[in-house]
């Protein structure tokens, strides 16, 4: 025998891609319009985090170009109750212009009415940078001689006040003069607790607000004359303030939190995001395998024809990646113009400069998404195809095949499943967070699998009902082959989101509101000087309805050292990072504060008189690994104390009570300038207004703060952020129903066939309608079951475990969402199926 | 009468040497084709005759190197095909095979011109459209290029099949019931059409049947029963 040429390989031209896409091409617009369901999927999930990423990148490019401006000048430093030695701002002045900003709050009073607002006082020089603009405009100047003062318009409007008119700051009488419509460095965040006040330095040195021990910011900002002397300026002024109470920040640091904010909302969201992109993946799956199943002909037809098996997975991947192109290319589109709107609704409440620009890198990292999701998820339906038995064509069998496709293509998937955990790495950049999202999403995967399997398995075993609906949809539910399995977990996981969503801030709302109610003060008082003390109480206690006064004194400090360690060199929790950050709130008590259970160590004797001891929050201690004996040293107006720990207290900060991470002994701050803070509790609306009216009337640098109005302005901010979460989750619902919508459509012909040998055996469209419907809901509340208990698990873990609140169970809500999602699966999966109804049994029963 | 060797003394394009074909698992295998040899010659016409589930249509999947054999030797134009894999069998296949179905197995969004180009394109030949073309008008199909299957009647696409299965000059037609989904009028030009075909270009023609005066217009019959083949005959002695 001998052997001829024909034995050879393929030639590799047979697999170019060229000629792949020779044969993609000409199929891949009948195919665009099989892909709805997977468009739409990929559309929503890239557009999600292409418009996360954008706006985030946006107010971060906002703050990084308005850096100047946001700071008022190139170098800012600030201290805490007294201002900066004059010798560090002497040194300032050696490298360009300075100028003074006083900050502080105040009440600001009328005859009817007052208002607690924030003062800034500022010097001739102010504005180093930008351009503050008032209404008239009659010039700084002019606006802030004689005692006069710009305010901001909504707090003239809430006082009944207009330029021109008077009102009292303090011990001084002042005068209206303009409406401050622009400042350009009013510092960024969500929080406010009042509106500005703009006054000169002058005026507020005759309000007699300054007081020793009042919570006042004084800033400094420098406008260097040389940019080359950048660096050298700031190592001056930070080695000229190493050791005192100031701090210096630079431009890269002009929105310190806000950043830090921004970063942490844009990874929650573009977690979210994944999340509904993840769901959409399950919905390319399933797509790609229906589209497959009507083109099986064609590749068992192709493959007779000679065409190789790894051309057979090109054609197709090349058709599934340019249909997963258009879907990514639209949700890049939608990316690129989202942030317009998502800018203005954002400019209500934040006053980053928000710039609207394309931003290349996010929608890059979004399509990459979109993109490495189509194509882990089609890699399997494509790999099985290319399997496809061309001589089943000779039998009428052609089918795709079952089981797992060759370890090429599993090795593919791996490395599409990593790159897009890289991609998850760039996006929030924080690998804790993307592993255990990563973690989270396949352990949910197994759950909603598991569920989806035990679930069919119950219903195999139950009885059958008499009712044939019912027993049909049952039978559809548990066939092989049923999309049971898919639904649960696809719509499942968009429902087990929006579940976790609903019931977390369902919980947290509520721990708000009964705290308030509970335990909450009306009102916390600052700036009480030590003089007044006495005196602010005999007043509280003249007061009809005032159930509850506490008081206590208090002053701000650096923590600089933790058991010798530099605060520069040690990496704290996330949690407890904030005691490091900024200035923080210390008092001294003879006795262990109202309400503070000890947990270790023993508080001091009431007649201490030693060396400094220091009574530590729980928490704190256990994030900085300090215990009993260790300890920690505080930068206090410039002075540094080391003091020991003596005791751990365990604080319930969301109590609204005076709380203290730090509570030294007696006789170690008492000589520094300090003030008192005190809260007071009311039984009724009148006696907090009363209290609030004398206390202010009598005591005119006292300002009060309300509890209900910080708590009213900390709730919008949830509710902000509720509201992008809420709508994050929605997008995963629409492609978990999206994948459902695709499943119905995947089943149609089988839909059909069965229809039209049920109508052929004498069922009418009725009772067919029914057993459809009946499947339906069936599968969504087995997957609304499974959502609802994937939800409250995840909720739990994130109330009670992460954020260590309590978690209740709100039944209500998990029985809205699983009723809503049963009837949502069944009314939609009926209106898809109505249509297949519709069909006439004649024609179809011809191509049968 | 398990052997059937060629009675002419052209070359054997297709040898076929105790073949059997098991299907399914062990444990519950069902035996198609128990010990077929089998010589056929260029030019040859060979219509199989059976009854359904004697083997027929399985033959004719082994001798398109579809079906692997469970045991014996496949031989086609010199070349040993057995145990090749799937993709070298493919490359066989578009070089020395074309295969007409009974349900024509027409690529629906493609014209005809373009249905007919596939195993020209497959085989990276730069003329594909001409020859395609050529082949189009060889069956009477030339007015018929640019239209799409579901424009043209059975009989037009079935000779687009047969343009198709010719196009790339096989040694080797394998038909599997190309008249079965035809009325007889229809089916007398496709059979004209299939046999003109094969003789033009020399190909051993195989042809799957129910129909036996359609087999007798071969030059010899097979008939099958069982997997095994019963009867070798030329209708025309």
């Amino acid at each position: 025998m001998t052997q001829s040429t024909h034995t050879t390989a393929p030639r590799p031209s047979l697999s170019s891609w060229a000629l792949a896409w020779q044969f993609a091409r000409r199929e891949i617009r009948g195919s665009i319009g099989r892909f709805r369901v997977f468009l739409g999927a990929l559309l929503l999930g890239v557009a999600a985090i292409g418009t996360v990423g954008s706006v985030a990148e946006s107010m971060r490019s906002g703050i990084g170009d308005n850096a100047r401006i946001l700071l008022g000048g190139d170098i800012e430093f600030s201290s805490l109750h007294t201002p900066p030695d004059d010798s560090i701002v002497d040194l300032a002045r050696n490298f360009g212009a300075v100028s003074q900003v006083v900050q502080m709050r105040a009440m600001l009073q009328t005859a009817t009415a007052r208002k607690l607002v924030e003062l800034k006082a500022v010097d001739s020089q102010w504005p180093l940078v930008g351009k503050s603009i008032i209404s008239p405009d009659i010039g700084l100047t002019d606006a802030l001689a004689d005692n006069a003062v710009i305010a901001d318009p909504s707090l003239l409007r809430s006082l009944g006040l207009a330029p021109g008119d008077s009102a009292r700051l303090g011990d001084l009488d002042i005068r209206v003069s303009a409406e401050l419509l622009s400042e350009p460095d009013r510092s960024i965040s969500f929080v406010s607790f009042g509106p500005r006040v703009l006054i000169s330095q002058a005026t507020l040195q005759a309000t007699g607000l300054q007081q020793p021990g009042s919570f006042i910011t004084y800033r400094y900002r420098l406008i260097l004359n040389n940019e080359t002397d950048r660096q050298a300026a700031l190592t001056t002024l930070r080695d000229a303030t190493s050791d005192t109470h100031v701090r210096v920040r630079d431009l890269a640091d002009a929105a310190p939190g806000f950043d830090r904010f921004i970063n942490q909302a844009e990874v929650f969201l573009v977690l979210v995001g994944l999340t509904a992109l993840l769901i959409g993946g399950l919905g390319v799956a399933g797509a790609v395998r229906a589209w497959l199943a009507s083109r099986i002909d064609i590749i068992a037809t192709l493959k007779c024809v000679g065409a190789p098996a790894r051309l057979i997975f090109r054609i197709y991947l090349l058709q599934v990646m340019c249909i997963a192109g258009f879907g990514v290319s639209a949700g890049v589109v939608v990316a690129a113009i989202a942030p317009l709107f998502a800018i203005q609704i954002l400019a209500g409440y934040v006053t980053v400069p928000l710039d609207l620009t394309i931003y290349p890198v996010p929608l890059l990292v979004a399509a990459g998404f979109g993109l490495g999701t189509a194509y882990l998820f089609a890699v399997w339906p494509l790999a099985k195809a290319e399997e496809v038995r061309a001589a089943d064509l000779f039998r009428r069998l052609v089918a795709i095949p079952e089981g797992r496709p060759k370890p090429a293509y599993l090795l593919s998937m791996l490395a599409a499943a990593g790159g897009l955990a890289l991609l998850a790495l760039i996006a929030t950049r924080d690998i804790k967070i993307t592993s255990g999202f990563i973690g989270g999403s396949l352990a949910a995967l197994l759950l909603l699998s598991i569920l989806g399997h035990v679930l069919v398995m119950l219903l195999r075993r139950m009885p059958r009902p008499g009712f044939v609906p019912v027993r049909l949809a049952i039978s559809n539910i548990i066939r092989p082959g049923s999309p049971v399995r898919s639904v649960i977990i696809a719509f499942g996981l968009g429902l087990s989101v929006l579940v976790t969503v609903s019931l977390s801030e369902a919980n947290l709302g509520r721990q708000i509101d009964s705290r308030l109610a509970d335990d909450a003060p009306d009102w916390f008082f600052i700036d009480i000087q030590p003089h007044q003390i006495d005196e602010f109480e005999q007043t509280v206690a003249t007061i009809d309805g005032i159930s509850e006064m506490n008081k206590t004194p208090m002053l701000r400090g650096r923590v600089v050292r933790l058991d010798d360690v530099p605060v520069s060199q040690i990496t704290p929790d996330e949690g407890s990072a904030w005691i490091l950050r900024g200035d923080r709130a210390l008092t001294w008590s003879a006795t262990p504060p109202k309400g503070s259970e000890i947990v270790a160590g023993n508080w001091w004797d009431t007649d201490y008189s030693g060396p400094p001891l220091v009574s530590m929050s729980y928490e704190a201690a256990n994030d900085f690994g300090l215990t009993i004996g260790d300890t920690v040293s505080i930068n206090v107006l410039g002075r540094e104390i080391t003091a020991t720990i003596t005791n751990l207290r365990a604080v319930d900060w969301e109590s609204f009570s005076i709380n203290f991470v730090f509570v030294l002994n007696p006789g170690v701050l008492d000589a520094a300038p300090h003030s008192w803070i005190a809260t007071t509790h009311a039984d009724d609306d009148a006696a907090a207004d009363a209290v609030e009216r004398t206390i202010t009337s009598q005591f005119s640098n006292v300002s009060a703060v309300s509890v209900k109005e910080a708590v009213a302005t900390a709730q919008q901010v949830i509710a902000l952020l509720g509201g992008a979460i809420r709508l994050t989750a929605l997008v995963t619902l629409v492609a978990g129903i999206a994948v459902l919508a695709g499943t119905v459509a995947s089943s149609e012909a089988q839909r059909l066939a069965d229809s039209v040998i049920l109508k052929v055996l004498g069922a009418t469209r009725l009772s067919i309608g029914l057993a459809w419907f009946f499947e339906y809901a069936l599968l969504g509340l087995l997957t609304a079951i499974a959502a609802a208990c994937i939800g409250t698990i995840a909720s739990w873990a994130l109330v009670a475990q992460l954020l260590e609140a309590d978690f209740e169970f709100k039944g209500w809500l998990v029985l809205a969402t699983t009723l809503g999602g049963a009837l949502l699966t069944a009314v939609l999966g009926l209106i898809s199926a109505m249509q297949t109804l519709g069909r006439k049994p004649a024609p179809v029963l011809r191509e049968l | 009468m398990p052997n059937a060797s060629s009675p002419s003394s052209k070359p054997a394009v297709i040898h076929l040497e105790d073949a059997h074909l098991s299907l399914g698992n062990t444990a519950a295998s069902v035996h198609i084709l128990k010990g077929i040899s089998l010589t056929i010659d260029a030019g040859e016409t060979v219509g199989i005759l059976g009854p359904s589930g004697a083997g027929k249509t399985s033959l004719l999947m082994i001798l398109a190197g579809l079906e692997t054999l469970s045991s014996g030797r496949i031989t086609l134009d010199g070349t040993d095909i057995t145990g090749l894999d799937e993709d070298r069998l493919a490359a066989l296949r578009r070089d020395l095979v074309g295969i007409v179905f009974q349900a024509f197995r027409l690529i629906p969004s493609l014209t005809a011109l373009q249905n007919v180009a596939i195993p020209l394109e497959l085989a990276g030949r730069d003329n594909a459209a001409d020859m395609a073309a050529a082949a189009l008008r060889s069956v009477g199909l030339e007015h018929r290029l640019s239209h799409l299957p579901d424009q043209m009647s059975g009989g037009e696409q079935q000779r687009v099949a047969i343009a198709r299965a010719m196009v790339a000059k096989p040694r080797i037609l394998l038909a599997d019931e190309p008249t079965g989904n035809l009325d007889s009028v229809t089916s007398e030009k496709v059979i004209a059409s299939l046999f003109k075909s094969a003789a033009d270009a020399n190909a051993a023609l195989v042809l799957v049947t129910h129909d036996a005066d359609l087999a007798a217009q071969c030059s010899r019959v097979l008939h099958i029963e069982d997997g095994v083949i019963v009867r070798d005959s030329k209708p025309s002695s």
